[in-house]
């Protein structure tokens, strides 16, 4: 709305500022041409008109008269009155102002003109046929309408002049308005919006902006569908080999005998790794392409860490760990969030598991849900493991996709380094952070912090 | 012997699973084409059939759509690993279970073995001994396998009249998340599964609120599952 505003109100003043200097110029240059043109009148129409009159009035009579005298202000806006001495001849009803000029007029014998606001009066004395005398009282009217100032019209011209300012601001503000949301909604992920409809019918400059925005947009569009194809298409093709190497591989188990196993474990644990990866990988490019289209749900952020520390705890058993919560006792209302529940789910469930995974034998994960006192709220998921913790320099890097702190330790404890760079664009696709320090009593303490409804 | 329907249009894994399936006690039989395979799932010479979800063409919910218009024969989906959406989807249309692809053979044994006992033993009345099940204004048949509210017949699955009916049994006490998952899907709970979590969802869709307006199947967070009666209005 800046936008409009600052053309709307520019034109206006501007226009504000030509309409004052124009009144305050008018009145003398009107005086002059209706000076002008009485005297135009004067030399030639205004002497024919009442000679004209007089003749048909001594010829045809006062009807014949009447019909002439309207005729004539039909052609010139003259409103013209015939009298003679005893008064007005032509039956129009002339009014009082007009009978007083004549009487005076008609006195002096002379021809005279008389300018008052709203028109000019003229008196113009001639002879008939049989030479009798008549005067022929003209009001020459509307000849410049600014010409008298008031109130109304000035606020007339103005209200004009300010709707033209408001539909010019509005037709230049609007379609960059609507241009502006659409590119807000394409950078949301909604690629099919276009502004066709709205801005692309029109034919100047905008119009053609609005075009090119759309051929943009399609290219856009096209790109990031193929895009999204070939992710699925990868990670589609990459799975069906891995499926038919698990099928074949129970088969090879089946077949085999004792010898052979923990071979075959070892290859059931390499393509479980390679599927962990693939799914991983092809979330990840998800994300930072912007191509998940984000759910918005209502999402009870504690029963999903709930249920998520179940989960892992449940996980942590088979290496004798426990993963323990501490939050609130009543959990269901208080940490609610609009956003997507499986991206959330999979963002914790990493950092929790990345825990358990660093976590010794017999160790604990402790995760903590807080909810701070501001507004807007935010909730805070600390998880904190007793492992080895992380240098101080490297800390901000466990976020890089692929990192890894010890590549021989990682390796083993079944990681593929993705996990946590996962957390983090969920985390931030939510609006929150996501920060990663060592606990001043060894372990790493990885803390979440998301926007909470105002509730 | 078993006989399996296999809609996939992976020839070599169909192959592969054939091999697998066939000691087991399952004669398997391919099908990797939409159509052909609605039109072979309906011919009632299968015990049970075995989806995938990324079918060209019709594609597998479309599949699972026709399949249930006519046929209640039990169906598990192959989903691609970490999709929850198919995941919920599949569960929605009716399916009675699912497994992320790649998958281990054991397990696709494993769960059509479940599914199997489970839909063998209804009849039998394992665990029903009454015939007729009724809390509130819920009515269900356990030999005809038909449930009712006020008296309209609710189309459940099998997996979804399952889940019901345990829930039924002990109405007003708390069914354990393991306990259902046992029971109805016929195997262990495991870690990050949240099937049977979908299942209750549908149960609740399907059957609407209760007449005081509450849930009828209400959740006990970290435990399970319980149904609810209606107190004090008689019904």
């Amino acid at each position: 709305m800046r936008l409009f505003l600052k053309i709307f109100l520019t034109f206006l003043i501007a226009m504000g500022a030509v309409i004052t200097v124009t009144l305050a110029v008018t009145p003398t240059l009107g005086q002059g041409s209706m000076t002008a043109r009485w005297r135009r009148l004067e030399n030639g129409a205004l002497g024919v008109y009442a000679q004209t009159a007089a003749e048909i009035y001594e010829r045809d009579g006062a009807d014949a008269l009447d019909a002439y005298l309207i005729r004539v202000n039909g052609i010139a806006s003259i409103h013209a009155y015939l009298f003679d001495r005893s008064g007005e001849v032509s039956h129009l009803a002339a009014p009082a102002h007009a009978v007083e000029l004549a009487r005076s007029g008609g006195s002096s014998g002379e021809i005279k003109f008389q300018l008052r606001p709203t028109a000019m009066w003229t008196v113009r004395q001639v002879a008939g046929p049989s030479g009798h005398e008549y005067l022929l009282v003209s009001e020459i009217s509307k000849l410049l309408p600014a010409f008298s100032v008031s109130a109304t019209r000035v606020l007339s011209v103005c209200a004009v002049a300010a709707l033209i300012c408001f539909w010019l601001a509005r037709h230049v503000s609007r379609p960059i308005v609507q241009m502006r949301a659409a590119a807000l909604r394409i950078s949301e992920g909604h690629f099919s919006t276009r502004v066709g409809k709205s801005v692309g019918r029109r034919r100047d400059e905008i119009g053609d902006l609005g075009r090119d925005f759309d051929q943009m947009a399609g290219r856009l569009e096209t790109l990031v569908a193929a895009q999204q194809r070939l992710l699925a298409d990868i990670s589609h093709e990459l799975r069906s080999p891995l499926t038919r190497l698990n099928v074949a591989l129970a088969l090879a188990r089946r077949a085999s005998g004792d010898p052979a196993q923990p071979a075959l474990d070892r290859i059931e644990r390499e393509a479980e790794r390679l599927n962990t990866l693939i799914g991983q990988l092809s979330m990840l490019s998800l994300m930072e392409s912007g191509m998940i289209v984000r759910r918005r749900d209502s999402v009870a952020l504690g029963d999903l860490v709930r249920e998520v520390v179940d989960d892992a705890d449940f996980e942590a058993r088979s290496v004798h760990s426990t993963v323990r919560l501490d939050a609130p006792p009543d959990t269901s209302d208080a940490f609610t969030l609009t956003g997507d529940a499986e991206l959330l789910r999979s963002a914790i469930e990493n950092v929790i598991r990345n825990a358990v995974r660093y976590t010794p034998e017999n160790g604990q994960v402790s995760v903590t849900l807080t909810r701070s006192q501001t507004t807007p709220p935010e909730a805070f998921i600390h998880v904190r493991d007793h492992g080895p913790g992380i240098p101080e320099p490297l800390l901000k890097e466990v976020f890089q996709p692929f990192y890894r702190v010890d590549p021989s330790r990682d390796r083993q404890s079944g990681g593929v380094g993705l996990g946590l760079a996962i957390t983090e664009h969920a985390v931030h696709l939510h609006g929150g952070r996501v920060e990663a320090a060592n606990a001043s009593d060894g372990g790493l303490e990885v803390a979440i912090s998301l926007p909470l409804a105002a509730s | 012997m078993q006989r399996v329907l296999v809609i996939d249009d992976d020839v070599e894994l169909c192959e592969l699973v054939s091999e697998y399936l066939l000691p087991e006690g399952f004669l398997l039989e391919a099908v990797h084409d939409g159509v052909q395979g609605v039109s072979r799932a309906l011919s009632g010479e299968h015990d049970f059939v075995v989806l995938d979800v990324m079918l060209p063409g019709l594609g597998g919910f479309e599949i699972l759509r026709r399949i249930r218009a006519v046929s209640a024969i039990p169906v598990i989906m192959l989903t691609a690993r970490g999709d929850e959406i198919d995941l919920i989807m599949g569960l929605e249309i009716g399916a009675d279970d699912y497994l992320p692809k790649p998958f281990n053979p054991r397990e696709l044994v494993a769960r059509t073995r479940a599914i199997q006992r489970r839909v063998q033993a209804l009849p039998a009345g394992e665990v029903s001994q009454r015939p007729l099940l009724a809390v509130d204004d819920v009515e269900m048949d356990v030999q005809s396998m038909t449930v009712r509210r006020f008296g309209a017949a609710v189309d459940l699955t099998s997996v979804e009249f399952g889940v019901l009916e345990i829930l039924l049994q002990s109405a007003g006490s708390v069914v354990t998340r393991e306990h259902l998952v046992r029971k109805a899907l016929g195997r262990r709970l495991l870690p990050y599964d949240r099937s049977i979590d979908m299942h209750v969802s549908n149960l609740r869709r399907k059957l609407g609120a209760a007449r005081d307006g509450s849930e009828r199947i209400k959740t006990v967070r970290g435990v399970g599952y319980f149904y609810a009666r209606v107190v004090g209005n008689g019904g």
